[in-house]
């Protein structure tokens, strides 16, 4: 017991005499811009960065904050050092923690120290880096002004996120660390929730995009089609549908006279809907339906009179489509 | 596992587009490499020599050597995990972040950059397949898989780099020798055989439920085409033969395209992969018809089917591309297939 206390006092007269400012760092003035500062901090030696992922996906998995109050200085690497060392670390709310802390990140956390500025851990994946270990460092300012101390982090985070996230980059990123775990993609406003979702008007019926169990309630069939010519400058291209989604498509060009040879799902009703789409088979803004067969679930054969289709992709009739024999 | 978005394959620094190019790479750990990373690193190293060319041989190899020349393998603790997680200089090093902890995690940043050194450059041009290797070995992606292993993705990225065939390979496992991995089967089954290929032992049985209009084996592969300046052609070819004189058996060859991104743009929007800005991973576009053979019939040798070259304008930057070997074989057993592939030129 009086071990502990001894370090404990020890401790905290390390993180005194930081407060106190006998710590080492730079003379950056008080009211620098988050881009001088990242200068002063953040920059890069000779040999650069690594190749690292992407500075808003950097920011927005982070899950582990720690808001530092002070540093045990008795822990601060030799000048010159660039390695990881564990630093005992007091914390904003009167804890302590002991953290992998990398050498660059000293002089920011220093600086942010003696200038009133917020300065947050952000904690790598335990499940990844070594446990403790920082990722990186946000700081910010008594102006609002956030940068990134450590060894090539202006570079890899700052710039790159203060261009991401503009106007409000420096509101943005300050108040990231007091976002809900897990919620952090949305308040940056990169959420693919939205995203991620099929809409159900544009269904590709294919294995390599669909589930099995939207397929295999279908008939796979087999369809040769000519049109009396090509659409237009030949870029629209002619797609097949049914109620369960889009099926594949072939291009109106001249090789359409010739005839293609190309597939569909079709359900037990057997109907068969075609379309004329643009260039890139686009579901989502389809120029008209061109006709509709029925194919009693066999291959077919059909003929396609494009004549009444529009060189700008107008379709004026409906009914385009005959079965041959 | 939870990961964090874009780890360990989520680069954004290409640094090595002028590697020469080699199939072959000598390496060595550093005397200080943590005995404890080894394992995954060889396990990554073993995962790119299993990728195999048309003929069953080994696409590249990597040799641990003790004696110069060597590609230097070892951990850096210079730099705090945002500044990077690893890195390669052409013939000379790589490296990988020494708080790196996670065998899986040191797996793919070691494949990645061997990677490099095989030639291989960010958004990897067959990176990012559905189902594939998730983050893709070469782009930028969000999570990892729960296991680590070679998916065809970068399979077929090794192809396109190191196969002895003539033009580019766009597909992956072409004489199946990896058995059917990458592989699937439409209105029918698939198996691999194991004698009497082509140009190796194995090769694919396909056993049709359908007709040859109707029953498909197929490979999809995203293509990434942001940073070409020419527009290239691509062709469907594939070897083919009946299981027995009396089975009439008709083959035919195709590509199916699909977009994954409007057209009319050359700048590539894929940041983050072939993911566009707004993380959508599939566009809303039907797969094409971009080239295909007539429908041949074959007999009982190997016999070799292709379609016409087709362009594909580089004025769109993603696309899926599904290779199509349509056959069947009457009633009488499967059609093989062997050296089934999308080339470009």
């Amino acid at each position: 017991m009086k071990r502990s206390r001894a370090l404990t006092a020890l401790a905290l007269l390390a993180f005194t005499a930081l407060l106190a400012g006998c710590a080492m760092s730079t003379n950056q003035p008080a009211g620098s811009s988050a881009a001088e500062l990242g200068k002063a901090f953040g920059a890069c030696s000779d040999d650069g960065p690594g190749e690292g992922a992407p500075a808003i996906e950097v920011v927005a998995n982070t899950e582990q904050w720690v808001a530092v109050a002070g540093l045990n200085t008795e822990q601060r690497p030799d000048v010159g050092a660039s390695e990881t060392t564990d630093v005992e670390v007091a914390t904003v709310s009167g804890g302590k923690e002991t953290v992998g802390l990398h050498s660059s990140f000293w002089p920011g956390i220093e600086w942010g120290l003696e200038n009133d500025a917020k300065v947050w851990l952000a904690m790598a994946d335990p499940e990844l880096w070594v446990p403790g270990t920082v990722d990186y460092v946000l700081i910010e300012t008594v102006d609002g002004e956030v940068f990134f101390p450590g060894r090539c982090l202006d570079e890899v985070l700052r710039i790159p996120l203060q261009e991401e996230l503009a106007p409000d980059s420096n509101n943005l990123l300050a108040g990231l660390p007091l976002v809900e775990p897990g919620k952090a993609r949305e308040y940056l406003g990169i959420s693919d929730e939205e995203s991620g979702r099929q809409h159900p008007d544009r269904v590709i019926l294919n294995p390599d995009d669909v589930d099995a169990s939207v397929l295999d309630p279908l008939t796979f069939i087999g369809i040769s089609l000519k049109t009396s010519g090509a659409v237009g400058d030949g870029s629209f291209t002619i797609c097949t549908r049914i109620p369960a989604g889009w099926n594949e498509c072939v291009m109106a060009d001249d090789h359409s006279v010739e005839g293609w040879d190309f597939n569909a799902y079709v359900d037990d009703s057997g109907q068969l809907e075609f379309w004329l789409l643009n260039g890139d088979g686009d579901v989502s803004k389809p120029y008209g339906k061109i006709g509709e067969v029925k194919t009693n679930g066999k291959d077919i054969s059909v003929l396609i009179d494009t004549s009444k289709i529009g060189a700008d992709g107008t379709v004026k009739d409906s009914n385009l489509v005959v079965l041959a024999p | 596992m939870s990961l964090p978005a874009g780890t360990a394959s989520a680069y954004f620094n290409d640094t090595l587009t002028g590697c020469i190019v080699t199939d072959d790479i000598r390496w060595k750990f550093d005397s200080s490499f943590p005995s404890t990373m080894k394992n995954a690193v060889r396990a990554a190293f073993d995962s790119i020599e299993e990728a195999l060319d048309y003929d069953g041989t080994p696409l590249v190899t990597l040799t641990d050597v003790s004696s110069p020349p060597y590609t230097l393998v070892f951990v850096n603790d210079d730099l705090p995990p945002a500044s990077g997680y690893g890195e390669a200089t052409c013939g000379i090093k790589m490296w990988i972040n020494g708080r790196v902890n996670a065998d899986k995690f040191i797996w793919h940043v070691a494949r990645h950059e061997m990677m490099h050194l095989l030639q291989a450059t960010h958004g990897g041009r067959y990176d990012s397949v559905p189902e594939g290797e998730q983050p893709a070995t070469m782009s930028n992606y969000d999570n990892f898989r729960n296991v680590n292993q070679l998916e065809r993705d970068a399979e077929a990225y090794l192809n396109w780099l190191h196969s002895d065939l003539s033009y580019r390979q766009i597909n992956s496992n072409i004489g199946f020798d990896n058995g059917t991995t990458g592989w699937g089967g439409t209105n029918g089954t698939i198996s691999v055989a194991s004698s009497g290929g082509y140009s190796s032992p194995k090769h694919l049985a396909f056993n049709a439920s359908g007709t040859s209009t109707n029953s498909y084996v197929r490979q999809t592969i995203r293509l990434w085409v942001g940073d070409d300046i020419n527009d290239f052609e691509v062709r469907a070819y594939l070897r083919a033969k009946a299981p027995s004189s009396t089975a009439n058996t008709n083959v035919r060859a195709a590509i199916y395209r699909k977009n994954l991104s409007e057209s009319g743009t050359t700048i590539c929007p894929y940041q983050r992969g072939l993911k566009n800005p707004n993380n959508m991973t599939l566009a809303d576009m039907a797969y094409i018809l971009v080239t295909e053979s007539s429908l041949t019939n074959v007999g009982t040798s190997w016999t070799a089917v292709s379609s016409p070259w087709s362009s594909i304008s580089v004025l769109r930057d993603g696309y899926q591309l599904q290779l199509r070997a349509y056959g069947n074989a009457a009633g009488s057993g499967a059609v093989r297939f062997d050296n089934v592939r999308m080339e470009e030129r």
